[in-house]
């Protein structure tokens, strides 16, 4: 258990070592030209696919999405764009979500952030339309 | 999700590269003895769909580190050699994996029963 406490102390650290270099350009630049978009992405979802994310879940403006491992917002913060719905991003890295909350707030979405592991989640029953992850499990 | 939708994608080793041999947690990445299908089931979800997205994540995986050679020196400066050196074999690895077919990426979406 303390082991277990340990490397999931040091998984965030890596992770916030990691969201604290997210405002360089040249990380933005590389999101662009691999996912179409700039939201601090550390997966395979390009623009494309994310809407097709959003399809799938059928959410619009008056529902509620939670997307877990969400790092800095990518694609939840998209998703939230595109379809109008409220977005909780929720990650064990405060870094990526700080940064995440700032985005947000930048462009006006209505999302946010929510510090958390994905098994001790601090939501209750049938809060979210639509749940979504990103190639958390890899 | 009490009656909502799930949607997500996953990076792992096909169902049919595992296998019944061989330790799950001796896979570099994901690997599931038991579907993902089956464990959705398992878990109340229904109305189930898969897409293999393994092309695209090919395609993109492949975009990525074409895009990092061009702007290795610029996110050598901004990330450091430890982080960025890591990042790319993890993903270097992947990628001769993928070319291999021992991994790949699928979309689920499934609802939840409530």
């Amino acid at each position: 258990m303390e082991d277990a406490h340990a490397a999931e102390v040091e998984l965030i650290a890596r992770y916030c070592d990691y969201y604290a270099q997210i405002d360089h350009d040249v990380l933005r630049e590389l999101e662009r030209r691999t996912l179409g978009a700039d939201y601090g992405g550390n997966g395979y979802t390009d623009v494309a696919q994310a809407a097709h994310v959003v399809e799938l879940l059928g959410v619009g403006s008056g529902d509620r999405i939670l997307e877990l491992g969400s790092g800095a917002g990518w694609p939840g913060l998209y998703l939230s764009r595109i379809s109008g719905a409220q977005v909780v991003i929720s990650d064990i890295a405060w870094e990526g979500l700080a940064w995440g909350s700032r985005r947000a707030k930048a462009e006006g979405l209505d999302a946010y952030a929510v510090a958390s592991a994905g098994l001790t989640l601090p939501f209750r029953d049938a809060m979210f339309e639509g749940v979504t992850h990103s190639d958390v499990l890899c | 999700v009490a009656s909502g939708r799930l949607v997500f994608s996953v990076v792992s080793v096909p169902e049919g590269v595992v296998s019944s041999g061989v330790p799950l947690d001796a896979y570099e990445f994901v690997a599931t003895g038991t579907p993902y299908v089956e464990l959705l089931t398992e878990a109340g979800f229904g109305n189930i769909a898969v897409v293999d997205m393994t092309d695209a994540y090919l395609a993109t995986a492949g975009d990525w580190l074409r895009v990092v050679d061009d702007l290795e020196a610029d996110l050598r400066r901004a990330l450091g050699d430890s982080i960025l050196d890591e990042k790319v074999a993890s993903r270097r690895a992947g990628f001769v994996q993928l070319e291999a077919g021992e991994l790949g990426r699928t979309l689920y979406s499934a609802t939840a029963s409530g």
